[in-house]
């Protein structure tokens, strides 16, 4: 298959796949715009990933089962999400989605793909790659999942524990044999970064619109500012804008520059606004997302939701809100324990 | 008690560099605490804000934190703060409701702060240009079509220094490797011997070419060579198949599988 084919076919499932997946879960109340249909896809996407994965894993089941399988839930969700998106009225689907453009934010958005370019066209070396990739090379090479070692290409003695309860670099294979068999390396290299560093703009898009409801020039200018901000975080390798701009394939980065910031802005339509604007189940995708990323999402998610919860507690005093956000670190603080349990 | 707190401040000086944005998230804060504490957003914004610090700068949290993820990568926990919100939303609110060429002129001397504070992400020498889609060195793509068309189907090992092993497998998943980076996925003695022989700061090449051969590491990639050095590597049957730029791959005898290394024939 061409390499251009590949290249549609990445698109369709990265970013047109998730964009319909999204809408079943927004609510029934409001349709959401672009952004969020595609941020809360990717949350059903990633929640259903590490559902499916994990038991795959431990049953040592080929790659080309779960890629299958991964296939049939993205397409069902997809389709779902078209068939949600009919039933609305057609003037409120597009007076909801559209965005309305100013000054700033065309200024923010030229700032966004100059981003996009540099990280698409030219490459960073990061040597955490040999596993972060390299797990996704070897288990396409070898359809098998976490069954062989990324750094050698021998067969694991036992499971790799830190990463096998946050397999994204499966979902990296996944999505290379979904897409034609697309070189994982390709996509990681060049379709994440061309479709999860708008992606993390689109969570602060999000957060814009929270914070400057009405003002769309204001949310120009915080889009902008934020996006400068991250264009200038090259002052150290630990911060999360440099994580974010220059290894976003990886999943720690995803959860540095999109998953947290995303979970951040969630906490605060649940937790925070006297009228609650999303549906918990939200919460609980975020955080079982935040599980497949990487390990410290297992740990960095229902940290987040506790601060958030702690102040819902002192400034809200609303236990019942407490207590439905607490529910929703469940699968985190589970995964947790086994986390610490077999580490 | 005392080692946790230096080691935090540590992570949060090494987190922020010898940058002046933990200055500028300090000054938003005190402007949103001054100009704008009956807002809710604020409110609740500083209200996550220390709660968050709070748990990464006491030491008995830090301490709980730091046995759950491990000592060395508690940073990430500065992850929760939401430095770039917070700055972003404070220079927005302090822009608002200005007029138009207020506007501009502000925004303009906000990206000057932002960009005089930081340190591109360009600048920083994050990236280069390679030739090839995968995007890894364009050494680690010669070598790796070298030694396939080389091998021509058999099974080998390879071994190579701390700059082409992380990104061989990423390449080529077909290639077996002695080790990788750090010696990580290394089996045994000769085998952590040739990683600190391949990548030590002055090569030995007959140390390298001694330790190769007991391994029965098909393949080396070296730094190339002068005569000297090759009449080492040759002394222990290793043979040169091509140079990539800086790097030399080397066969032991005269093909691939001309000795079968004992890891690939036990998995056989």
């Amino acid at each position: 298959m061409g390499m251009i084919v590949k290249g549609i076919l990445a698109i369709f499932w990265l970013a047109a796949v998730p964009a319909f997946a999204g809408v079943p879960f927004l609510g029934k109340k409001r349709t959401g715009n672009i952004a969020e249909m595609i941020l809360t896809g990717y949350l059903a996407l990633f929640s259903v990933m590490e559902i499916l994965t994990l038991p795959m894993t431990w049953l040592k089941m080929p790659l080309h089962v779960l890629t299958v399988s991964c296939g049939i839930v993205f397409s069902a969700f997809a389709v779902w999400g078209i068939i949600c998106l009919k039933k609305q009225k057609p003037l409120y689907r597009l007076k909801e989605r559209k965005i309305h453009w100013n000054f700033y934010l065309c200024l923010a958005v030229l700032v966004i793909i100059l981003q996009v370019v540099m990280c698409t066209f030219l490459a960073h070396m990061d040597a955490d790659d040999c596993f972060y990739v390299g797990a996704a090379t070897t288990d396409v090479y070898t359809d098998t999942i976490f069954e062989v070692n990324p750094y050698t290409g021998r067969e694991y003695i036992m499971l790799p524990r830190r990463y096998v309860l946050s397999p994204f670099p499966v979902f990296l294979a996944v999505v290379s044999q979904l897409s034609g068999g697309l070189h994982p390396a390709i996509m990681a290299h060049v379709f994440f970064p061309l479709v999860f560093l708008p992606a993390a703009y689109m969570v602060q898009y999000c957060i814009a619109g929270k914070w400057f409801r009405g003002d769309r020039k204001a949310r120009g200018i915080y889009l902008f500012l934020a996006a400068l901000l991250c264009s200038f975080s090259g002052y150290s390798v630990y911060n999360a804008g440099n994580f974010q701009m220059v290894r976003i394939w990886q999943g720690k980065a995803l959860l540095a520059g999109v998953f947290l910031p995303y979970l951040f802005y969630l906490c605060i339509s649940l937790l925070m606004e006297k009228k609650q604007t999303c549906s918990w189940l939200l919460l609980v995708m975020a955080n079982i997302s935040c599980c497949l990323l990487s390990s410290m999402g297992i740990l960095l998610a229902p940290l987040m939701t506790g601060c958030f919860l702690a102040v819902c507690f002192v400034w809200r005093r609303e236990w019942k809100r407490v207590l439905k956000g607490l529910m929703c670190c469940l699968p985190s603080i589970l995964l947790g324990l086994l986390y610490i349990g077999i580490g | 008690m005392k080692e946790v707190i230096k080691e935090t401040i540590a992570f949060w000086n090494n987190y922020w560099g010898d940058s002046f944005v933990p200055w500028l998230l300090l000054a938003a804060v005190i402007y949103l605490l001054v100009f704008r504490r009956k807002k809710d957003i604020t409110r609740y914004v500083l209200l996550y804000l220390a709660v968050s610090l709070f748990l990464f700068f006491c030491p008995f949290t830090a301490k709980i934190i730091q046995a759950c993820i491990g000592e060395t990568v508690y940073w990430r926990v500065l992850w929760l703060i939401p430095s770039t919100p917070v700055i972003a939303f404070t220079m927005t609110e302090v822009l608002r409701g200005r007029k138009k060429a207020g506007k501009v002129l502000g925004l303009a001397v906000c990206a000057a702060l932002i960009i005089l504070t930081g340190r591109g992400i360009y600048q920083a020498g994050n990236y280069h240009l390679v030739h090839n889609y995968q995007k890894v060195p364009d050494e680690v793509a010669g070598i790796c079509e070298m030694v396939k068309s080389d091998a021509d189907g058999s099974l080998f090992m390879l071994a190579a220094d701390n700059y082409i092993g992380p990104y061989v497998r990423v390449y080529d998943p077909s290639i077996r490797m002695m080790f990788n980076r750090e010696n990580r996925g290394g089996y045994g003695a000769g085998s952590r011997r040739l990683y600190l022989e391949i990548n030590a700061p002055v090569l030995n090449y007959r140390n390298i070419g001694a330790v190769g051969r007991r391994t029965f590491c098909n393949y080396l990639v070296v730094k190339v060579p002068n005569e000297e050095q090759k009449k080492d590597l040759e002394a222990y049957g290793y043979q040169e198949v091509g140079n990539v730029n800086r790097y030399s791959l080397y066969r032991l005898g005269d093909s691939a599988d001309a000795v079968q290394n004992p890891i690939l024939f036990r998995e056989e």
